[in-house]
């Protein structure tokens, strides 16, 4: 999909009190895409959101959607709609009545009101719920309520904050196999917020990762676990095993770095990143990157005590302490046991080790 | 068996408490239907002469019709000034609102009596004849802590995002208010109404000084107590108003209450 800029976001900053909520960000989201934003809690995720729906204003910059300038706009003049965290289906009214309810304006006959929200109703499988209230729905049914009431006014681009939050994990799942096949079949630019980092790697075409109100980074969900660009984005993508170095070699397609700890790692360079000799950089490995054995490997070997080991199904994750490295190596070894001996005791020394390829390679903080 | 002595001690309080709270106000219900011109015991005999008296009063039936008109407008006054002002306090968190509070729950610290002379000096100055006019406009300053509490306690706990859901949704502020605010907190509205209206319906002191010759049912009540054989009829008059009075507050409460337990939609005001 070519990146086109159909919600364009640019510069926007926003400020309470003293917290810089949303710093700085620039973001394009193109037609059709399903985006997400995820982050830790209070990373500004909501905030940035509210201002593309019109609820809060920016501090400075722009937001734009399909060419137009809305910034300045309330949020009953945007082409954007919102699934709110809390549903915020009305209590008052029926479902039926809270699916219409922003139909008035379109001035419809009865008999079409009434033919778009028995659509609306069977689009999210609700048929004959339409005379009850919310409080005689489960979490799921009013979650799918609020998403039907906000796309019977065929927004341009839906904002969706933490819908699924309120979920039981099954429920949840179900759920997200469901809004990306709906997400497909509309064609709506979807805007997902998230702090569930499984959640946004399954379902977006792309996910901007935001901490501390900055959005560090925005790429696919296989580019952003394969490649992240910072010690932030690789932790919270996935689980990470990290330390520091320093490139004693660097060739055009080969890196070679001292490290305290383990004398040479190998490595090659990844992502458009060029290091220069001196550089100071941090090896980053994913655990399932890393293998186990009782006898050293030919490169990148390390060794350490066997600390704990937990049974996965089909995977164990192994703690592996080596001295002078503070956090220990997390890694997922195949149940089969090719990594490591079925009885390898806790204590036991065995040795850790990595292909060159398997590290990525980033710039120490 | 401590505990049970100390439940018993309790007991004896309350009983104590009720009775010293509500037998005096039992004695006028009694002597409304004693058959005799003292308010003395022994009782005499059961009549309802004194209602019969009463209510063929032309006086009293126009210090009645002029409270309930009072009482209507002051309580429409002060529910729709206040209600705006409960919203801005709760809802959209205002800043100063602890200050607006305090100035707005005023008359109900300074002494009933100080209140009224101001309000007469005020009237005076201003020029406006003492009339039901300014008994209302007296009433309505007097009512606005009520209905202000009554609201406020209404909008707690009503969630922000509803009002925000219907902007989203294409609505203008206004519309807002009518489809989604006004329904969800009207049964506090009915019951500010109600609170309201009883507040001004049994105010003396400021009706007293600010009536004029248009006499209220209380400002009336305090004018026939000079005659000693219209006793018997002040206490049926006031046997009936303290009916009707807590009828009305068990019902405002009730009201009140209404869709804020649990999680229960309120049944009001299909928009
Ligand atoms: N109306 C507000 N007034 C003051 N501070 C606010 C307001 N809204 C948000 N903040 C602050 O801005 C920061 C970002 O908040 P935001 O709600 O955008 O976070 P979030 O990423 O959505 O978090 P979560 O995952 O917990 O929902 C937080 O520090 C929060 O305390
Ligand atoms: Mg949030």
């Amino acid at each position: 999909m070519a990146i086109d800029n159909f919600l364009s976001i640019q510069g926007v900053s926003k400020r309470f009190g003293g917290t810089l909520a949303v710093n700085n960000v620039s973001l394009d989201i193109a037609r059709g895409e399903f985006f997400s934003l995820l982050g830790p809690s209070g990373c500004g995720k909501t905030t940035l959101m509210r201002m593309i729906g019109g609820f809060a204003m920016p501090d400075s910059g722009i937001v734009a959607i399909d060419g137009a300038d809305v910034t300045a706009l309330p949020p009953n003049a945007r082409p954007t709609n919102m699934v709110f965290q809390s549903y915020a289906i009305f209590p008052h009214l029926n479902i039926a009545d809270n699916i219409g309810y922003g139909l008035r304006k379109l001035k419809l006959s009865a008999a079409e009101r009434e033919k778009r929200i028995a659509a609306s109703l069977a689009m999210i499988k609700l048929e004959g719920f339409g005379q009850r209230r919310a409080n005689e729905l489960s979490g799921g049914e009013r979650q799918r309520v609020a998403l039907a009431r906000a796309l019977i006014m065929q927004p341009k681009v839906l904002l969706l904050d933490e819908p699924l939050g309120a979920l039981d994990k099954r429920l949840r799942e179900a759920m997200q196999i469901e809004l990306r096949e709906l997400q497909r079949r509309l064609g709506i630019t979807f805007v997902f917020v998230t702090h569930d980092q499984d959640e946004a790697l399954s379902m977006s075409d792309r996910v901007g990762v935001m901490s501390k109100g900055k959005l560090l980074q925005v790429d696919k969900p296989k580019a952003l676990y394969e490649r992240p660009g910072s010690r932030e984005v690789a932790s919270f993508i996935g689980t990470m095993n990290f330390f520091e170095g320093r490139v004693l070699e660097a060739a055009a397609d080969s890196l070679t770095i001292e490290t305290k700890e383990i004398s040479r790692v190998a490595a090659k360079p990844n992502g458009a990143r060029a290091f220069a000799v001196g550089d100071r950089v941090l090896v980053a490995i994913r655990p399932e990157k890393l293998s186990v054995s009782s006898t050293p490997a030919s490169v990148n070997s390390v060794q350490g005590r066997l600390h704990a080991v937990s049974y996965l199904g089909d995977h164990h994750l192994l703690q592996i302490i080596v001295d002078g490295i503070r956090e220990p190596f997390i890694v997922l070894a195949p149940s089969d046991g090719k990594g490591l001996d079925e009885n390898a005791m806790p204590d036991s020394a065995v040795w850790v080790s990595w292909p060159a390829d398997g590290a990525i390679i980033l710039p120490a903080a | 068996m401590e505990k049970k002595h100390g439940g018993i001690g309790l007991m004896i309080y309350a009983i104590a408490y009720l009775t010293f709270l509500y037998v005096p106000v039992l004695f006028l219900p009694l002597f409304s239907f004693n058959d005799s011109l003292f308010v003395a015991f022994p009782l005499k005999g059961f009549t309802t002469k004194w209602y019969a008296q009463m209510f063929e009063d032309e006086a009293m039936h126009r210090a009645f019709w002029n409270t309930l008109r009072v009482g209507f407008a002051a309580a429409l006054a002060s529910t729709a000034l206040a209600l705006p002002a409960a919203k801005a306090l709760t809802l959209n968190r205002m800043r100063g609102g602890n200050v607006l509070i305090g100035f707005a729950n005023i008359p109900l610290f300074v002494p009933e009596i100080v209140l009224g002379i101001s309000l007469l000096i005020l009237m005076t100055a201003a020029k406006v004849p003492l009339s039901l006019i300014s008994v209302t406009v007296g009433h309505t300053l007097f009512c606005i802590p009520f209905a202000l509490a009554v609201l406020m306690s209404r909008f707690e706990g009503f969630d922000r995002s509803l009002e925000e859901a219907s902007l989203d949704l294409g609505e203008s502020g206004w519309m807002t208010f009518w489809r989604v605010t006004f329904p969800i907190v009207f049964p506090g509205v009915v019951a500010s109404l109600l609170l309201t209206f009883l507040v001004s319906f049994d105010d003396f002191m400021v009706a007293f000084f600010l009536c004029g010759t248009d006499t209220t049912l209380p400002v009336f009540i305090w004018g026939e107590l000079r005659f000693p054989f219209k006793l018997p009829g002040v206490l049926a008059l006031g046997a009936a108003i303290l009916i009707g009075s807590c009828i009305l507050v068990a019902f405002a409460e009730w009201v009140r209450r209404l869709g804020t337990t649990g999680s229960g939609p309120a049944s009001f005001g299909h928009a």
